[in-house]
């Protein structure tokens, strides 16, 4: 006799009667392909910006997720002859599950025990993890104060979804800075900034259907807006001409009805010849461009600079501008508080003389001014020699544009990816300016696409009617900004440049210039760039010294803790090698919090396991006009291995922190401004007083949605139940309110309407569309007007010119390890090279290659096709530094060198906000050769 | 953790017991080392209890090493192997994730049959442990569960035709093979009980199939 | 073999497929994520021109002689398919070899579903590629089934598909003739369960009336599935009526009900930089070469009637293509997965 115990760890007994069990077929088993026990909505909490997110129908069978697939569930649109948003989602999406229980999982609390980056680690508890990293905390901000607490920053947990509020809560509440990251990967906008006064200015895909030509500029949609692609093949079925203006026959121009080979970074001489051609042939609409921009605006003409009040009385304003109205024949004051002339005619041609106290001076209208500047430097063949675009491609195309009803463009985030990105975008919205391609029906110019749940949860994210309206209250420069005629878009600006100003918000591009070695690793960089007129550390100097730029730790100190959250900045950043010979032994405490093992986690100190997407509840707090819903994620299982929410994590960290530091007899310490800060009360902090527990993600993540101005007023449950909601206003967040459009569900979004139609002033110094920007450095480095420059030698005198984009397989670095969707590339990084560049290197399609330049070097396989620009390499986006021979990532080849003009500050629109306005990276046209690789 | 107990009279049932214990004391042995595992790997109790195992076994000639009995081995040595070989990788190589699905060819069909399996049998996940199905120690529990339920339909006189069928086909397509892999990366290095582990649970399954096979 | 009495057609339109992947991901999380189905990609993209997949498939035969004879060419071998990519990721880290060690794969596969990805012909600046998504034609005249020796591939009867209807017949089958005789390499041999594999048309869910995978999660709407004889489905309007989409290598004489919208591009440039509309981008041999005599006419109706529609005149093609409502794609197949239970 014998006893036989029935002993159960992993797998519990819950389904069903066993005892009545008599048969089992294995192929019938198998034929129950079909079943599943519920089916929930959810979505991708990675940031992949202009497409994002697509409703997905999230299968689960017995606790486990088996497949999604996309719900397809979106509305009608109101024309019915508009193609709807049907079905969204991409191949990524497609196969999140299978990404989710990748073995890559981080599954529990680990501790590096070798050196950093040597992979060698031990598995700790949650509860030693967070006594370690608050102690680290503590030690911190008593030593070295809080600002030298960091975040790289991650768009994926920040910026996405709800599950980001915890975390922000925290580092407000420890004293510690906000990161923005948007310059890490060169996302930003400066150009735009600059012109504009902002940057989130963006249609919806339904928009372009309505186009009469569609300009693929700056972007590959084809790869990067993929559930959002076929308003493009609808469009373009429907009579509209697509465009592809591009250096290589990308996968975008495939399907143009013409493509513009140009050469690298040579876009803003195209744009000025097509400019030069459409005032010289009078093609300009005249309307539009009286009433929206700054060229009828007078300029002195012995100085250049716009006409003030000053210049005309004593104790005159710095910020009244004058233009020569015709109907009066008058010099007249431009309206300050609206765009509307009220009958005036400004003048745009034509040199005109005004009384001052000094005597009379001469003034022309800016265009007359940029007549003259387009007419020396920019005729067809002029920019012919430079673009490599014939005079009369560009002639043809520039008559077309100005000719056509309605002109949408669509240029992702390419541009600030150039050191002379932002006179390229400056360049182009002087074309769509001029014929009046903006705020209208199919007629649109965007740029940073994004909008925000305006909810009052959350950092940051708070509704700008509540900062507003607190500002009312308590203020004293409120009545002065409403008197001054600030829209609410400006009043945000405003509190946002000082978050900056105060270090509450700092820019990691401009942190990991001065505190990774970057600036220094550009020692070369007068030989590179001839246009630079001083040594860079002498304009970083003056940047600083006269408040253009703010940076937390300043430069005098050093960042001790840092915290990768959701981001990945060792493959994010420029000059990889850089950051982890400086930037690195600086940290005291490396933190990385994510779900997989990525770049920045393999060299972190510690590494805590989050939950991934659809493990948590979450709202998405991002969102786009590009589709105009916003989306929620609902759990689809419990969180796998020992990971945790960010909700959950952050609350948990808060506590302990006030855990420790009371046992450790610790409580208070200042921060940089000398104001004393508690360790106690933290938790409450993060917690909102205590009203949500760290188990109750999901009432963070309804009281987001619920709490919002600007979407749709349904209950929690019904958004749960069909995963989306349409928004139904640009809201009052700072991260929407600049696309100035009413938003009607069903309509297409069309930024930009407030002011062409409602005459709002644009956020600029001018309060109008800017194009003559009287600074001193753009004086000094000749930028005032819009230029072309030609790309420096960023990384040494060689012959090929990187390029890049982000990637169709991989969103940043999400993906970009995925088993099956590498087995759908070569399984390992390649680079596009031409047929010509290949062909007289010796160099076949497949070769491993060597690139390199003066900064760095990599190993990569080639990819040889003619599509390829001779004289173009292209590195697409995200690859994993571990995915390289000896971790040489391509990254570090990127020199970077730093523009100077983006210091620029303390001029209206050109103060660093938001994702704008301060040093940020680039890459496109770096320089390097490449050969054949030894053995 | 659910209990059940059946008191086995008779060979037949005897053997059946000897492959459901086996079953289970290998997959307790391929968790994650607890103090108490760990205990009752050094003191030896644990290799008794699979040579008593091995002994009601219906085939003979299955061999066991000493499984580790009076390692010299610490408790942080015995576990910082354990994360070595199967979730972090060291001295001795890579590890060798345990999960079946990793070990060659197609995460979800995989991960999915063998949650219908465990359904199909009136099993689930447990919530706490929050792991994927193909955990080398779950399907091993399962096998476990599947000749408990053999030996009490025996018991009870009942059909056992549907246990049998599905303990030879959850081998022949899922197990077998898996623990191969597994003996393959672990078995060579050496490592005290983990490899001697590897090393019993492909030979013991190889003869599990034959068995079942021939029945 | 017997006449179907419908058939089941797709119509792919290569001007508006971007080639994302999202029917190849759809395809193989559905269907083949499993052992011995690495290498089968039931559907898939394709850069073209190019070798495809499985490699030089084009030159491997099989399908019809001039007489309608059966014609068996070769099966795919293993190094057509590349090799299944197993990724070193334990080792880059857990290793503990730092730096040392990169994550690729163990051994390069050397060919792949995707190997020649954007990689174009021609030279710069009129270099030309676009993407063709390929599976199963089920054939009208299916050369699988007919090389078949145990009647184990069937053509249904009432929708055209072509399926492998017994798996034990299949696996007691010495030879790989059902390879041989697909002209279009679309049958998959599963080494582990020694059987042939091959797309099924998403039977399970067209007979619950959900549209194919591929189908209802192309995010780039191009494909259409329908019955061929419904007179009113855009199918029917693009195949028959329009004669815009054509089959792929009608010449290997398998009847194959997979039609294409052949692809257009824009116009080449002179050695000036100025644009050339005398030959196109896309060589007309080459697309002829692919589609047979009707693409002319196909190329030529397609294109005047985006012109009608650029001068703001109507025009059913054009509307066909357009799709405005997403459902149209998916012919009778409308239904919700998630909706639908087991039956």
């Amino acid at each position: 006799m014998a006893d036989l115990t029935l002993e159960l760890e992993g797998l519990e007994l819950g389904n069903g009667d066993l005892s009545d069990l008599s048969e089992f077929s294995l192929s019938e088993m198998r034929q129950k392909a079909w079943e599943w026990d519920r089916v929930v909505k959810g979505s991708h909490l990675t940031n992949c910006w202009y497409q994002q997110a697509c409703n997905f129908n999230i299968y689960v069978k017995d606790g486990v997720v088996l497949r999604e697939e996309q719900a397809a569930n979106y509305p009608r649109l109101n024309d019915p002859l508009a193609p709807d948003f049907n079905p969204r989602g991409c191949q990524k999406g497609a196969c999140y599950v299978h990404r989710m229980y990748d073995p890559t999982r981080i599954k529990y609390p680990m501790k590096r025990v070798g050196k950093r980056g040597e992979g060698k680690w031990k598995r700790v508890s949650w509860d030693e993890a967070l006594t370690e990293v608050s102690d680290a905390i503590i030690d911190t901000c008593v030593k070295e104060g809080p600002d030298t607490i960091v975040q790289s920053g991650g768009t994926r947990v920040m910026n996405v979804g709800s599950e980001g509020t915890a975390p922000t809560a925290f580092f407000i509440g420890l004293g510690s800075p906000l990161s923005n990251v948007t310059a890490d990967n060169g996302d930003d906008h400066q150009g735009v900034a600059i012109t504009l006064g902002k940057v989130i200015v963006g249609d919806s895909a339904d928009n372009w259907f309505y186009a009469n030509m569609i300009l693929i500029w700056g972007g590959n949609p084809a790869y990067t807006n993929i559930p959002n692609f076929h308003f493009i093949a609808e469009a373009r079925y429907n009579g509209a001409k697509v465009v592809t203006i591009s250096p290589d026959y990308s996968a975008s121009a495939v399907h143009a009805d013409l493509w513009v080979p140009v050469n690298v970074g040579s876009d803003a001489a195209l744009a000025l010849a097509m400019c030069q051609v459409i005032l010289r042939e009078n093609l300009f609409k005249a309307d539009f461009v009286r009433e929206q921009t700054d060229l009828p605006l007078l300029v002195v003409e012995s100085t250049g600079r716009f006409l003030r009040e000053k210049d005309l009385k004593a104790g005159g304003r710095e910020d009244i501008f004058y233009f020569w109205d015709l109907a009066s024949g008058k010099l007249a004051e431009a309206p300050k508080k609206t765009l509307a002339l009220n009958g005036a005619v400004p003048a745009l041609e034509g040199s005109y003389r005004v009384e001052t106290p000094q005597g009379t001076v001469a003034v022309k209208p800016v265009m007359e001014q940029l007549r003259r500047h387009l007419d020396q430097n920019y005729t067809p063949e002029q920019a012919s020699r430079v673009t490599g675009v014939s005079a009369s491609m560009i002639e043809g195309l520039a008559r077309e544009i100005a000719a056509a009803e309605g002109v949408v463009n669509i240029s992702t985030a390419n541009w600030g990816k150039h050191y002379h990105g932002d006179l390229i975008e400056r360049a182009i919205l002087l074309v769509f300016a001029l014929c009046g391609h903006m705020g209208r029906k199919g007629a649109t110019f965007s740029a940073f696409p994004m909008m925000g749940l305006d909810t009052s949860l959350g950092g940051l994210e708070k509704r700008g009617d509540q900062i507003i309206l607190s500002a009312a209250g308590g203020d004293p420069r409120f009545a002065q900004w409403r008197e001054e005629g600030y829209t609410d878009e400006m009043i945000l600006y405003e509190y946002v440049h000082q978050a900056f100003a105060s270090g509450g918000i700092t820019p990691t591009s401009l942190m990991y210039y001065l505190h990774g070695g970057i600036l220094d690793l550009c020692a070369k960089h007068p030989e590179w760039d001839p246009y630079l007129k001083r040594p860079i550390k002498e304009y970083v100097r003056e940047a600083f010294e006269k408040k253009w730029q703010f940076l937390s730790p300043g430069p005098e100190k050093e960042p001790r803790v840092m915290f990768a959250l959701g981001g990945n900045f060792l493959r994010r950043a420029r000059c990889t090698n850089s950051l982890l010979e400086t930037f690195l032994p600086k940290l005291r405490l490396l933190v990385s919090v994510d779900w997989r093992w990525n770049a920045s986690a393999l060299y972190a100190d510690l590494v805590l396991p989050a939950c991934s997407w659809y493990e948590k509840t979450s709202t998405f707090m991002m969102g786009m006009p590009v589709q105009p819903f916003v989306h929620v994620v609902n759990q689809a299982t419990e969180p796998l291995y020992e990971s945790l929410g960010e909700w959950k994590m952050f609350c948990l960290l808060a506590r302990k922190v006030e855990e420790r530091a009371r046992e450790r007899g610790v409580e208070s310490y200042v921060n940089a401004s000398g104001v004393e800060h508690r360790f106690s009360g933290l938790e409450d902090k993060v917690t909102f007083g205590g009203l949500y527990s760290e188990d109750d993600e999901e009432g963070i993540a309804r009281d987001a949605f619920l709490n919002a101005s600007n979407v749709e007023e349904i209950d929690w449950e019904e958004f749960k139940e069909r995963g989306i909601a349409s928004y139904t206003g640009v809201g009052t967040g700072m991260r929407s309110i600049g696309n100035t459009c009413d938003i009607v569900p069903g309509e297409p979004v069309v930024p930009l309407t407030w002011h062409t139609e409602r005459k709002d002033p644009y956020p600029t110094l001018t309060r109008r569309i800017q194009f003559l920007i009287d600074h001193d450095l753009f004086r000094e480095l000749g930028e005032d007007l819009p230029v072309h420059k030609d790309p420096p030698k960023a990384g040494g005198d060689y012959p090929l010119m990187i390029t890049g984009g982000h990637a169709r397989w991989s969103i940043h670095s999400d993906q970009v390890d995925e088993s099956l969707l590498l087995q759908l590339q070569r399984g390992e990084p390649a680079m596009f090279m031409s047929a010509q560049d290949a062909s007289t290197r010796g160099i076949r399609d497949g070769d491993v290659v060597e690139v390199r330049n003066d900064v760095a070097s990599f190993n990569v396989h080639a990819t040889v096709s003619p599509s390829v620009k001779t004289g173009q390499v292209i590195m697409y986006h995200s690859w994993e530094n571990y995915q390289f021979d000896g971790w040489r990532h391509f990254k570090s080849v990127m020199a970077s060198p730093m523009n100077p003009i983006e210091l620029a500050g303390d001029y209206f629109q050109i103060r660093p906000i938001t994702m704008s306005n301060y040093p940020g990276f680039s890459d496109r046209g770096t320089r390097v050769e490449v050969k054949r690789a030894v053995g | 953790m659910k209990t059940d107990r059946l008191e086995l009279n008779g060979p037949e049932q005897t053997q059946i017991g000897g492959r459901s214990g086996l079953y289970s004391l290998i997959s307790k042995g391929f968790r994650f080392p607890t103090p108490e595992r760990y205990e009752s790997v050094k003191s030896g109790q644990f290799a008794d209890e699979v040579q008593q195992a091995l002994a009601q076994l219906p085939y003979n000639g299955l061999k066991a090493d000493p499984l580790g009995r009076g390692t010299g081995l610490s408790y942080e040595e015995f576990q910082s192997h354990y994360i070595e070989l199967f979730d972090v990788g060291g001295a001795h190589g890579p590890p060798c994730f345990l999960y079946e699905a990793e070990s060659g060819g197609g995460r979800m069909k995989v991960m999915e049959e063998i949650l219908r399996f465990y359904h199909h049998f009136g099993l689930r996940l447990s919530t706490e442990r929050r792991d994927r199905p193909d955990h080398l120690a779950s399907e091993l529990e399962f096998m476990h569960l599947l000749t408990f339920k053999e030996a009490e339909s025996l018991l009870q006189g009942k059909e056992r035709g549907a246990y049998q069928k599905a303990e030879r086909d959850f081998l022949r397509f899922h197990l077998n093979d898996f623990v191969a892999t597994v003996a393959e990366k672990v078995g060579g290095t050496g490592v005290p009980f983990y490899s001697g582990l590897a090393q019993l649970s492909a030979t013991f399954c190889q003869r599990e199939l034959a068995h079942l096979q021939a029945v | 073999m017997p006449k179907s009495e419908r058939q089941i057609a797709f119509v792919v339109d290569l001007n508006k497929c971007m080639g994302c992947h999202t029917c190849t991901i759809a395809c193989k999380t559905l269907w083949t994520n499993d052992k011995g189905m690495d290498h089968m990609w039931w559907m898939k993209v394709n850069t073209l021109p190019g070798r495809g997949y499985p490699k030089d498939w084009e030159k491997m035969g099989g399908g019809y002689d001039g007489d309608g004879k059966l014609r068996l060419g070769r099966a795919a071998a293993a190094e057509d398919y590349g090799k299944p990519m197993e990724f070193n990721y334990e080792e880059v880290f857990f290793g503990g070899k730092g730096n040392a060690v990169h994550l690729a794969p163990r051994e390069s596969p050397g060919w792949g579903p995707n190997w020649e990805e954007d990689i174009a012909s021609g030279e710069y600046p009129n270099a030309y590629f676009f993407y063709m998504p390929r599976l199963c034609n089920h054939c009208t005249r299916p050369a699988c089934a007919e090389a078949c020796p145990y009647d184990a591939i069937h053509k249904r009867v009432e929708d055209g598909l072509v399926l492998i209807v017994d798996s034990e017949k299949c696996e007691a089958c010495p030879t790989p003739v059902c390879m041989q005789g697909c002209p279009y390499k679309e049958i998959y041999k599963n080494p582990l369960r020694n059987v042939a594999q091959k797309c099924n048309g998403c039977l399970p869910r067209m007979e619950q009336e959900v549209a194919p995978a591929c189908v209802r999660q192309c995010p780039g709407r191009c494909i259409w599935v329908g019955f061929l004889d419904d007179a009113d489905g855009p199918v029917h309007k693009l195949v028959e009526k329009w004669k815009v989409a054509l089959p792929l290598h009608a010449e290997f004489g398998t009847k194959p009900n997979v039609y294409y919208v052949p692809p257009l591009a824009p116009p080449v440039l002179n050695g000036d930089g100025e644009v050339d509309e005398s030959k196109p981008r896309i060589p007309t041999e080459f697309l002829r070469s692919l589609f047979g005599p009707g693409i002319d006419g196909a190329l030529d109706r397609l294109k005047e009637e985006m012109e009608k529609r650029r001068r703001k005149e109507s025009s059913e093609l054009v509307d066909i293509l357009i799709a405005r409502r997403w459902q149209e794609l998916l012919g009778p197949f409308v239904k919700d997965p998630s909706e639908v239970r087991p039956s």
